[in-house]
């Protein structure tokens, strides 16, 4: 039997008549010089953990082999950094206790950092070890160990339906009722939501419900397109009409004849054209640029903005005559923070979709990473969900979601946003903080926000600008 | 710019159409676009994806900063270039004509160090006739090598292969021979940029002879860069990787920082080339950390990033690809690089493409308007116009993707450059039937 060469045991006293209690970590050090070890070591027995070290990997390998309880090893890099990684990966992938790979090395290269993550989706330490470095480091592995895989509910294909809208709550259900009303008539409708509530699902959901079902849905998104491009985008233009116009446009208006044109985030599109859209709703016809010809066009309008158009109209940045055209039925989408446990039912579907998509066999999510993602404020609502459990699923390295995998800067936003301001958050910091709450909670509208928040909105909207929420 | 409660910030394009097109105001303009930030509460908008240049937001208090470093910098600029004419003319008075072109050539390399092409070429044309009636060459020789260099820049090849060849036989018959080494350079570069590579090598071949066999140990590195290029453009691997071998270490050798990050450059575009994604991965990351170890170049920067994200593309990293390509952005746009910024629109457009994803027009349209500003790229805009067009038919639409592939083929035919006319002429015959 391979016995380790060092051994410097933690400082943990045993439990009275349980026998020795096991260490917070431990950590199998390889490698023939003791000297690289041991800053690595003083942090291992600072955090309360255990620390050895095999000279040779093929020593390190039996250890590993006879004994499951190893929660890291950390072998040192030499010249064959490579190979060693290779073998490392190898031996790792057979262990059923699957311990984690801190490596270490003199002077690494990113190239090298890069290699240790992708083959053993490990870490890399610099020798001369930076203690903090090995000491955040040490706590993450821990308290990812201390995590607990929770059940999570079955979301089948079925139950998204076709647009892929999971929801269970009561706010998304009279959402759905809403949307089952009015998708048979041909009226006009504008979404109201924050952004990543799902203001094109649903609009795509009112299309396929309605009558024009097998005519085109169209989306023009008029935030993302450059206010020069719009016009021609939604009208169309002839080949020569002004400076790059080198082929002839069909422009969006047309695109969606018989179908349903959804005109996305229209509470950034400047007054000029805003009298353009007026015309060619009211008049069903529009006029290609560079050509006088009016064209009839046949489309069933949706709108959508996460702006509060009473506002603008009271700022006279939008037309009041469009805004009473459009919002022939006017549709609330709830942020995330008022959709209660759709937030696990999302979890799972998107842990599902992108294990599929990504080839991850993720199966599940911990304790502790569900409820960080419960206590998140979802400012960017359903989008950012799912943006988070994708680049979660593409780093994790088994079957599941622990708390590392989500993002690291959340550590500050949580302290914040849970209440539990630290001693050095500062009242601005606090306010900001709350301001952005309550702002995600009334989907940006300005007036509602200030109402709740018992301010002016003029005071709202300057600290707004202040704070740069 | 006033802190106005309960509006909306203001985007870069409502500012720029507010602007009017004076070149007084072309720094502030710069500024105004380099002090621009991402709006923060657009981060979860779906429009972020699609941002460009256009929709960030006015930074006030940040241009308010800037203004007195936009003014001194004009200051310092009008003040260099008159010192230049005022130099000129004391030259005059003292009757040293040669003095005279010096000074006009050195403020046509101030307004061109700025990126005004334009009137840098006004300051060399005049400098060149100038000394047309000098007796010495020299002169001459400088002014032509000068034109030359920026007639490349601006798409001009023929007309800066013209420069060159009348400056090597000048130079020739002048026995100066490091001027001769600079024309053959010279040429090569503008046969390679028209895709003529066997005219290219040769130039830079005679070059390197030229310079191995004269005390210019410093100018080996370059040349043998790009004569590495040139066989990784022409598809010679073991050449390409010999020849990008020895510019490292002759490089690496001197501490040319700039060389060595080309030639890393290359060397991963190389290994990219060659399906070796790792090693190009290393190759690239290797680049970039010198470059930070060094200070940093922004402009390498962009280029070395733009390469790496081109990589993540092909290994299927769309998301690593994504965060290079916005890095890239935020560099180009922090340094006023709109030509950089221009390729990465370009190149973000292509993945939409990829991606089926119709409103990847966005980042064409802007990319042209970039290489459309006050200079020029003639060049460029094929090359936009060749993306444009394959994206067009890969979102279904053949009409405009004819029309475009049609329109950067004959920028190409027109700038002679004829590599780059066959790639966009083997894309208009695979057209599906109209």
């Amino acid at each position: 039997m391979s016995q380790p060469v060092t051994v410097m045991l933690s400082a943990a006293e045993p439990a009275s008549g349980a026998g020795p209690a096991r260490p917070a970590i431990r950590v199998l050090g390889v490698g023939s010089d003791p000297r690289s070890f041991r800053e690595l070591a003083r942090v291992v027995e600072n955090e309360g953990g255990a620390f050895e070290r095999a000279p040779t990997q093929a020593a390190a390998i039996r250890l590993l082999a006879e004994d499951a309880g190893w929660d890291v090893v950390a072998p040192v890099l030499a010249d064959e950094a490579d190979a060693e990684l290779s073998a490392w990966a190898e031996t790792l992938a057979r262990l059923s206790s699957r311990p984690r790979l801190i490596a270490l090395a003199s002077a690494p290269s990113v190239g090298l950092a890069l290699r240790v993550s992708r083959l053993c989706a490990g870490e890399l330490l610099a020798i001369p070890v930076d203690r903090e470095r090995a000491r955040l480091l040490l706590r993450r592995l821990m308290s990812a160990a201390d995590e607990r895989p929770v059940a999570l509910p079955e979301v089948s294909p079925e139950m998204a339906g076709t647009h892929q809208m999971v929801a269970q709550s009561p706010a998304m259900l009279a959402v759905a009722a809403t949307i089952a009303r009015v998708a048979p008539s041909t009226a006009t409708v504008l979404i109201l939501g924050a952004s990543g509530t799902g203001k094109e699902l649903v609009a795509r959901a009112i299309h396929q419900n309605g009558p024009r079902a097998t005519g085109p849905f169209v989306p023009v998104n008029c935030a993302a397109i450059p206010e020069n491009l719009l016009e021609s985008e939604l009208f169309g233009h002839e080949k020569g009409s002004f400076t790059g116009a080198v082929a002839r446009r069909i422009g969006r208006f047309e695109r969606a004849a018989g179908g349903t044109l959804f005109l996305d985030e229209i509470g950034d599109m400047s007054l000029v054209l805003q009298s353009k859209i007026l015309r060619a709703v009211q008049e069903r016809e529009i006029e290609r640029m560079g050509d006088q010809e009016l064209i009839p066009v046949d489309v069933r309008l949706i709108a959508a903005t996460h702006h509060d158009l009473r506002e603008a109209i009271a700022q006279g940045r939008f037309r009041e005559d469009l805004y009473y055209r459009l919002a022939v039925v006017t549709l609330r989408l709830p942020p995330l923070s008022e959709r209660g446990n759709d937030l696990v039912l999302l979890v799972a579907h998107f842990i599902r979709e992108f294990g599929e998509r990504y080839g991850r066999p993720v199966r599940g999510i911990t304790d502790r990473a569900l409820e960080r993602l419960q206590r998140h404020d979802w400012l960017g609502n359903v989008r950012e969900l799912r943006s988070v459990i994708e680049r979660a699923v593409l780093i994790t390295t088994d079957d599941t979601l622990r708390s590392e995998h989500l993002p690291d800067e959340w550590g500050d936003r949580e302290a914040a946003g849970s209440g539990e301001a630290g001693p050095t958050a500062t009242l601005e910091a606090v306010e900001a903080r709350h301001i952005s709450r309550v702002l995600a909670q009334t989907g940006g509208e300005i007036a509602e926000a200030a109402r709740i928040l018992g301010v002016h909105r003029n005071t709202l909207a300057r600290k707004i600008r202040e704070y740069r929420l | 710019m006033s802190e106005m409660a309960g509006m909306p910030p203001l985007r870069v394009e409502q500012a720029l159409r507010v602007l009017p097109d004076v070149e007084g105001l072309s720094p502030l303009r710069a500024y105004l676009i380099a002090t621009s930030v991402p709006g923060v509460r657009e981060s979860w908008r779906r429009t972020a994806s699609y941002g460009t240049v256009g929709k960030r937001v006015i930074d006030s208090a940040g241009l308010r900063r800037a203004v007195p470093d936009a003014l001194a910098r004009a200051s310092a600029h009008l003040s260099a270039l008159y010192d230049g004419v005022v130099s000129a003319l004391e030259h005059e008075q003292r009757g040293d004509m040669v003095g005279v072109v010096q000074a006009l050539l050195g403020a046509g390399t101030q307004e061109e160090r700025v990126g005004r092409l334009t009137p840098a070429l006004a300051w060399y044309e005049h400098a060149r006739v100038l000394s047309e009636e000098l007796r010495e060459r020299e002169p001459e020789i400088a002014a032509l090598q000068r034109l030359g260099h920026l007639h490349v820049t601006a798409a001009r090849y023929d007309d800066g292969a013209r420069c060159f060849q009348r400056s090597l036989a000048l130079a020739e018959a002048e026995f100066d021979r490091e001027r001769v080494i600079d024309a053959c350079q010279g040429l090569g570069d503008a046969s390679r940029a028209q895709g003529l590579y066997p005219g290219a090598e040769s130039w830079y071949t005679r070059a390197l002879t030229l310079a191995e066999a004269g005390p210019y140990p410093s100018r080996i590195a370059g040349i043998q860069l790009a004569l590495g290029e040139v066989a990784r453009l022409r598809g010679d691997a073991s050449q390409a990787g010999e020849r990008l071998g020895r510019a490292r270490a002759l490089s690496e050798a001197s501490g040319d920082v700039d060389i060595l990050i080309r030639v890393l450059d290359g060397l991963g575009q190389l290994d990219a080339q060659l399906g070796r994604r790792a090693e190009a991965l290393d190759r690239y990351r290797d680049a970039l950390e010198r470059l930070e170890r060094a200070g940093g170049r922004a402009s390498l920067e962009t280029m070395v990033r733009l390469h790496l994200s081109e990589l993540h593309l092909e290994r299927g990293a769309a998301l690593e690809a994504e965060d290079e390509m916005r890095r890239c952005e935020e560099l180009a746009i922090a340094h006023n690089h709109s030509r950089h910024l221009a390729q990465v629109y370009t190149l973000m457009g292509r993945v939409r493409g990829q991606q089926g994803d119709a409103e990847g027009f966005i980042f064409f349209e802007k990319a042209l308007e970039l290489v459309r500003g006050p200079e020029p790229a003639l060049q460029q805009e094929g090359e936009v116009y060749h993306e444009y067009g394959r994206f067009r038919l890969a979102i279904g639409d053949r009409e405009e993707a004819d029309a475009y592939l049609e329109w950067a083929l004959t920028m190409f035919e027109a700038l002679g450059m004829r590599a780059a006319a066959d790639r966009v002429r083997a894309d208009v015959t695979n057209l599906p039937p109209a």
